[in-house]
């Protein structure tokens, strides 16, 4: 029985982390580069319309929130629709314009833009409650243990990130401060967490990217796009930012950290800058088309936009 | 013989003016008569919407509102749909662009219940008419004019409109 196991082990070992290791070759990464393996939506099928929020679970399923028809779709490992929930409206399990998608386990995680708290469901999309949040939500983690972070939304006060435990009670918060700058929306940020609680955030409006430690200490923060000022455009008579710095960040299995450009990189939207956990900029890439999110599942799959939100693609992540 | 007493020339002007009135109404001449007939001319109106405010809920209200006051009848038969390009769509891809727009407008309008077909601006000639997410172009049959009408409109303005395209 224990040779059962110990070949089990050594089984285990060769088919997943020697070619993990291969494949990722930890932080001597010189290149990354991507192969599409999957689409999801195009002009004519229906399937998507305007997807904004896209998580993955465990058994290669897909969940998108589509924002045009105010829905939570789920898609097998191979594109295929498996079941659609929600529509237009304010009641339980219904969207006005959902946005962020988180799954941990056996629970997905939604948020609506104008809601203060996050909709929980099952992983079959059936609506299950609803966790409070004391302000909107600009980004979205799922922890693993049932506690969710968010990016809480400083109108008149700093942008925050806050743990929440299941029953939305703030177990702990820390304010990124990204640089200089005030003002509404100023402080809008995108952030991922890593297996020891570290966080990484990247600000939209703001050339910085940061990881702070679970205990609210600023480890690192890094530039990369010769940006010193904010942008801002007025609208009705609100100073607004208006160049995006960074759309979204995303970890890989490896620990890599990857970053989207925004709009004064060199490719709008398309630019991934890749680093490693301490902040050196190892590369970069392009993606084939704009995308407003990067998403990278367990297995090392990136998840981005095509066709203005049309079409979900899935591609390989190649290191080289 | 032509009859040259009063009587007929009463009947000349009878006949001369029921000629002018089945003219005018033919040709839809304001103050004439207006057709009974249901393959008459009807008022029609064209909404145009700024494609770029998809993104944005509150931008599209006014629209919605509007369209929860149109009757889904008239909506079928009287509006159509403009789906105007932003600034940031390039001229280069402009087939792609009008057939992402068309893809989202059926999304967008299956899950309002928007019941007017709609085409995309694919030459921008309407690029730059939309300062607000939508508005609406009515040509009027009774008055033979085009009116501009941004949304979302006043109770009165609404009203208005409601009135010319159920005419």
């Amino acid at each position: 029985m224990n040779m059962r196991r110990i070949f089990l082990a050594f089984l285990f070992a060769a088919l997943v982390l020697v070619p993990a290791y291969v494949a990722g070759r930890g932080d001597a990464v010189r290149k990354v580069s991507l192969e599409e393996v999957l689409s999801i939506g195009g002009l004519e099928d229906q399937a998507l319309f305007q997807w904004t929020g896209v998580a993955t679970d465990g058994a290669g399923n897909i969940y998108v929130l589509d924002a045009m028809d105010y829905s939570l779709k789920k898609f097998g490992p191979d594109g295929r629709l498996l079941k659609k929930a929600g529509r237009k409206g304010q009641g339980p399990g219904e969207f006005m314009a959902p946005r962020l998608l988180a799954c941990s386990g056996e629970r997905l995680y939604a948020t609506d833009q104008n809601v203060f708290g996050v909709y929980v469901f099952d992983r079959e999309l059936r609506f299950l409650g609803k966790i409070p949040c004391p302000s909107l939500i600009l980004a979205l983690a799922a922890l693993g243990d049932g506690r969710l972070a968010v990016a809480a939304m400083g109108v008149g006060s700093p942008g925050k990130v806050l743990v929440l435990d299941p029953d939305g009670r703030v177990q702990s918060e820390f304010i990124p401060s990204g640089g200089p700058g005030k003002g509404v929306l100023v402080d809008s940020m995108s952030f991922a967490q890593d297996g020891d609680g570290q966080f990484y955030v990247a600000f939209l409006f703001r050339d910085s990217v940061e990881k702070w430690s679970r205990e609210g200490t600023r480890l690192w923060s890094k530039a990369f796009l010769g940006q010193k000022t904010i942008a801002t455009t007025e609208v009705q008579s609100l100073a607004l930012p208006s160049e995006t710095c960074f759309k979204d960040v995303a970890l890989d299995a490896f620990g890599h950290v990857f970053v989207l450009g925004g709009r004064v990189s060199k490719h709008p939207s398309r630019d991934v800058y890749v680093l490693d956990k301490y902040g050196a900029l190892l590369t970069t890439f392009t993606l084939p088309e704009p995308s407003h999110c990067l998403h990278i599942d367990g297995r090392n799959y990136l998840y981005a936009r095509a066709n203005d939100g049309l079409t979900l693609k899935k591609y390989r992540i190649l290191y080289d | 013989m032509i009859e040259t007493g009063r009587a007929g020339r009463w009947v000349r002007v009878a006949v001369c003016a029921a000629a002018i009135v089945l003219s005018a109404a033919r040709c839809g001449r304001p103050g004439a008569p207006r057709p009974s007939s249901a393959a008459g001319p009807k008022s029609m109106g064209w909404v145009l919407v700024d494609v770029e405010s998809f993104f944005c809920g509150a931008c599209l209200e006014p629209l919605l509102e509007f369209c929860r006051a149109v009757p889904a009848r008239i909506q079928e038969d009287r509006l159509r749909g403009i789906l105007v390009f932003g600034a940031g769509s390039s001229s280069e891809d402009a087939g792609i662009r009008s057939q992402i727009v068309k893809a989202k407008w059926r999304g967008f309008s299956q899950a309002n219940d928007i019941r007017f077909p709609a085409l995309a601006d694919a030459d921008r000639v309407f690029r730059g008419t939309l300062k607000t997410g939508a508005g609406l172009l009515i040509f009027a049959e009774e008055t033979r004019t085009v009116r501009w009408y941004p949304l979302p409109l006043s109770k009165p303005r609404l009203e208005e409109v409601l009135r010319i395209l159920l005419n």
